[in-house]
């Protein structure tokens, strides 16, 4: 059961960073004769990232009413469900989260021409609400809400720089064939300066939780759950210096050298890549317990 | 969305967020039992007329399970557990009828707010 537990984050986190990060590149990043192509391409990943969001949060309830309760047969016992959702913090908060995602899920399946800023907004409720249960939110009282607060603004800067790199990705592929124009360097600088922001924000936030859930620096090198948290640093470290060669060093010669944005498009694929890693061992330890 | 210009607010909002936090506390643990009374090991005249379970942690009552057993270990009555109305964290199990002399046992399971789910087991003997 707990390695479904750790299946579905995974896949929940995978799928709502997606929608967030791809919906925010299509609405503030691309330029119109780009997002519009884009958005076309995405269409049927987007669509099938809600449906995994919506199935990932009911078996997340389920695995954590088996878990409360006796065990699988807890998992699909109306009773447990019912006293989950309504007597528990977890169930309370997971009651709204499930109202989000069906207005997520609205959001996408009414009519053909869906808006990336409703998507943004639906999704990006959706991350943040994830910040109500887990260990930041553990308790009751200011400290917790603020906890709550922080681990939000956390997954939040995480979803929208994680789930960006995928249109970016694609952007680049299709540039490696043509000669990089205007529209795809004007992309890159507006998606870099969101990225920025976006960086800054997930080591600050993520430092502050961690500095919250273990009570300060210290490493406790015996214990799983504080060596796969410096692993997942280190990946995370990785991802970043990823991010400034990409930067500083293939950038700014995009328009002279053609090999620029063959390389950018591969080391974007690497961080890709490492970003999924990242979110397969929060998925796992964050279930432990930190000490 | 968030380009260079309105970074400022994100950075004041950051930092705001780190001095309002306070001090670093200790490292959250699974739920613990903190005290209880009667106290582990504790020889209690007169004998109790309810238990009461301090945990580190905020508690899902509905699914907390509180058993008291004799040195038999034949299970004792109890009323059902509640939660102290002041602090999540204290659990209330009301005994439904006086104790005999004896060592007795309490087995507790449960589950914190954060969803995961603890156990333990203490003992008491109670005098009259």
């Amino acid at each position: 059961m707990d390695e479904a537990l750790v299946l579905s984050r995974l896949l929940h986190f995978t799928a709502t960073f997606l929608l967030l990060g791809s919906c925010a590149f299509l609405w503030q990043m691309a330029p119109p004769e780009l997002s519009g192509r884009l958005e076309a391409q995405l269409r049927s990943l987007l669509r099938l990232a809600v449906i995994v969001t919506a199935v990932t949060a009911v078996a997340w309830l389920m695995l954590v009413a088996g878990s409360m309760g006796e065990g699988w047969e807890d998992t699909v016992r109306v009773a447990t469900l019912r006293e989950v959702l309504l007597e528990t913090r977890f169930g309370n908060v997971w009651l709204v989260r499930l109202g989000l995602i069906a207005t997520l899920i609205a959001t996408v399946a009414l009519g053909e021409g869906y808006r990336s800023r409703d998507v943004v907004v639906a999704s990006g409720l959706v991350v943040a609400s994830l910040g109500l249960v887990g260990h930041a939110a553990m308790d009751a009282g200011l400290p917790a809400v603020l906890r709550g607060i922080n681990h939000a603004v956390h997954l939040l800067s995480a979803g929208l720089w994680v789930g960006g790199l995928v249109p970016l990705a694609l952007v680049l592929g299709e540039g490696r064939a043509a000669k990089a124009d205007g529209v795809v360097a004007t992309t890159l600088r507006r998606f870099s300066g969101m990225g920025h922001v976006a960086v800054a924000v997930v080591i600050a936030t993520g430092a502050i939780n961690t500095w919250l859930i273990l009570g300060g620096w210290s490493i406790n090198i015996g214990s799983i759950y504080q060596r796969l948290l410096v692993a997942k640093i280190l990946l995370v470290i990785a991802m970043i210096v990823l991010a400034i060669i990409n930067r500083y060093a293939f950038l700014p010669r995009l328009k002279r050298n053609s090999c620029a944005i063959q390389r950018l498009y591969r080391s974007t694929l690497i961080e890709i890549f490492l970003g999924l890693m990242v979110i397969g061992l929060v998925s796992y330890f964050a279930t432990l317990e930190p000490v | 969305m968030i380009r260079g210009a309105s970074a400022r607010p994100l950075w004041i909002a950051a930092s705001g967020l780190l001095l309002l936090v306070g001090a670093g506390g200790e490292a959250l643990a699974h739920a613990k039992l903190v005290s209880s009374s009667p106290a582990a090991n504790q020889t209690v005249t007169p004998p109790p007329t309810s238990l009461t379970l301090k945990f580190s942690e905020s508690i899902e009552v509905r699914f907390a399970q509180v058993t008291l057993s004799d040195a038999g270990g034949t299970a004792v009555k109890t009323g059902s557990v509640t939660q102290d109305p002041g602090d999540r964290a204290i659990l209330i199990v009301p005994l439904a009828a006086p104790l005999a002399d004896g060592q007795y046992t309490v087995s507790w399971q449960i589950v914190a707010a954060d969803g995961h789910k603890t156990k333990g087991t203490y003992h008491f003997i109670s005098e009259k």
